[in-house]
């Protein structure tokens, strides 16, 4: 504590800041409670602010089940001024396989899932501006008439008996999402 | 009333070592560090103009304040704020400006969480709390540059005595964090069955994704089990001294085997940085001890 405080004053700053602590110790239990129980949202409700406001939100739930997928290979297809089809890398640079954070992103992009749909909208913003851009100069995309599909190239893995039957890993299971026009 | 809230002051406030607290600094920038490369490399394709992903301006949007890539737009002022980011973590490992630095790393973990969405893992809310924590807590004065050159003109170091509410955060955020995976793992039919080693080790977060895996089921229930039993563990013996190593060595076995057989080294790396919030200066002295008396007999055997 600064020097400069009173006894009286610095007792007072060390019990609120210790409040502080209680408050802070409760809402990190809280935010983990259970969600799908009667009392979840009264837990929650107290720290909903504060929790929100300071970033805190936190989800342990990593490696809660398999992963699916031997690989995830994402491609961008879409096509020139001269109607030849492009594949590109969802990223620039070019993305690098096995990227564990990019895999976390295209899981939360693919087709069937509800993580984020502002999500899906923010990818598909960010690589119309790609594509219209210099990128797509290079390319030789018509900038007036582009448009995009995203693939979602799966090697699924296969169970444990059948791969032990066939010693195939994983069956290819392609999604797309799109065509996405970036006229709109 | 006054004894609650002496025992309440003196719980937070007891006087600690500050030497656990600079290891944390270190292994949080570290782990910074380690986080910041990944992003480095796709930061046009993450934030500002080009973004292709974030919450910025969309309803999930809940931060308190803007953040750092709201304000940083243009590919010139996103590289700046990521060099920003570089330096801050630099300087917390060299202890120098401490505070300013945490500050600034955690407002730089702040914007990510909202940027980085959904790119975002497991390890990068590890480092997130972890940042939230120390900028709040006594980062002491150990283990800095300043100490490393004066120590060559003076030999006494003086350590400073802290508050210890920070570690005692830090140790109920890692409980959590242990004890939630489990919670949320041991309903799952594979880690039920002990398959999941098996599954895991064939994916895409294996460095060595082989068939092999498919035929030694027996190994994946050991292990698939053993790292539950050893998840709800570390915590607990964490916390009681005299089995604070058996939990070191079981955490670090699990993270390091983690690190050498994914490419989830940041994941390994962001946990295994918190573990310092357990030790104090009696487990230092223990291990000077156990040290000493290993080497006694191997100078004693060489000579």
């Amino acid at each position: 504590m600064p020097s400069f405080l009173s006894a009286r004053t610095s007792k007072a700053v060390k019990l609120i800041t210790s409040l502080f602590f209680c408050y802070h110790v409760a809402a990190v239990g809280a935010v983990n409670f259970p969600p799908n129980t009667a009392l979840s949202r009264y837990v929650y409700r107290p720290f909903s602010y504060y929790i929100a406001l300071f970033a805190q939100n936190q989800s342990w739930d990593m490696f809660d089940t398999i992963p699916y997928d031997h690989k995830l290979t994402i491609e961008v297809l879409t096509q020139d001024a001269q109607g030849k089809n492009l594949v590109l890398s969802p990223f620039t640079p070019r993305l690098v396989e096995n990227d564990p954070r990019l895999s976390t992103l295209f899981y939360r992009l693919y087709p069937s899932s509800n993580a984020c749909e502002e999500c899906w909208s923010k990818y598909i913003l960010g690589m119309c501006n790609r594509l219209k851009g210099e990128i797509g100069k290079k390319l030789e995309i018509n900038p007036q008439q582009v448009s995009f599909s995203l693939n979602f190239v799966r090697d699924q893995l296969r169970s444990l008996e059948q791969i032990r039957n066939s010693g195939i890993l994983s069956d290819k299971v392609v999604m797309a999402r799109g065509p996405v026009s970036c006229m709109q | 009333m006054n004894k609650i809230i002496d025992k309440l002051i003196g719980f937070w406030f007891r006087p600690t070592d500050s030497w656990s607290y600079a290891a944390l600094r270190i292994g949080y920038a570290l782990s910074t560090l380690d986080q910041w490369q990944s992003i480095w490399r796709h930061r046009l394709d993450f934030f500002g103009e080009m973004a292709s992903i974030g919450i910025n301006g969309t309803k999930m949007y809940s931060g308190a304040i803007p953040s750092i890539f709201t304000l940083a737009q243009s590919p010139n002022a996103i590289t700046a704020s990521c060099i920003a980011a570089l330096i801050a973590a630099i300087l917390l490992i060299c202890g120098i400006a401490n505070r300013i630095c945490a500050i600034a790393l955690f407002y730089w973990h702040y914007s990510l969480a909202f940027d980085l969405f959904p790119a975002i893992s497991g390890y990068d809310m590890i480092i997130k709390v972890m940042g939230f924590i120390l900028m709040v807590s006594p980062l002491g004065n150990e283990w800095n540059i300043q100490r490393v050159i004066g120590a060559k003109k003076s030999r006494t170091a003086s350590h400073s005595k802290v508050p210890v509410y920070g570690l005692y955060l830090l140790r109920w955020q890692l409980f959590v964090i242990y004890l939630v995976t489990v919670w949320l793992k041991t309903p799952d039919q594979y880690w039920r069955n002990g398959q999941f080693l098996s599954y895991f080790m064939m994916s895409l977060y294996s460095k060595t994704p082989l068939p092999v895996f498919a035929h030694m089921e027996a190994i994946s229930v050991v292990f698939s089990f053993g790292t539950l039993l050893v998840e709800c563990s570390i915590p607990f013996l964490l916390c009681l001294r005299r089995w604070r190593f058996v939990g070191l060595l079981l955490g670090l076995g699990l993270h390091i085997g983690i690190g050498f057989t994914t490419n989830l080294q940041l994941f390994s790396l962001a946990i295994l940085v918190m573990y310092p919030a357990f030790f104090d200066s009696k487990d230092l002295a223990f291990l000077r001890e156990a040290f000493t008396k290993i080497k006694k007999p191997l100078a004693a055997s060489r000579a």
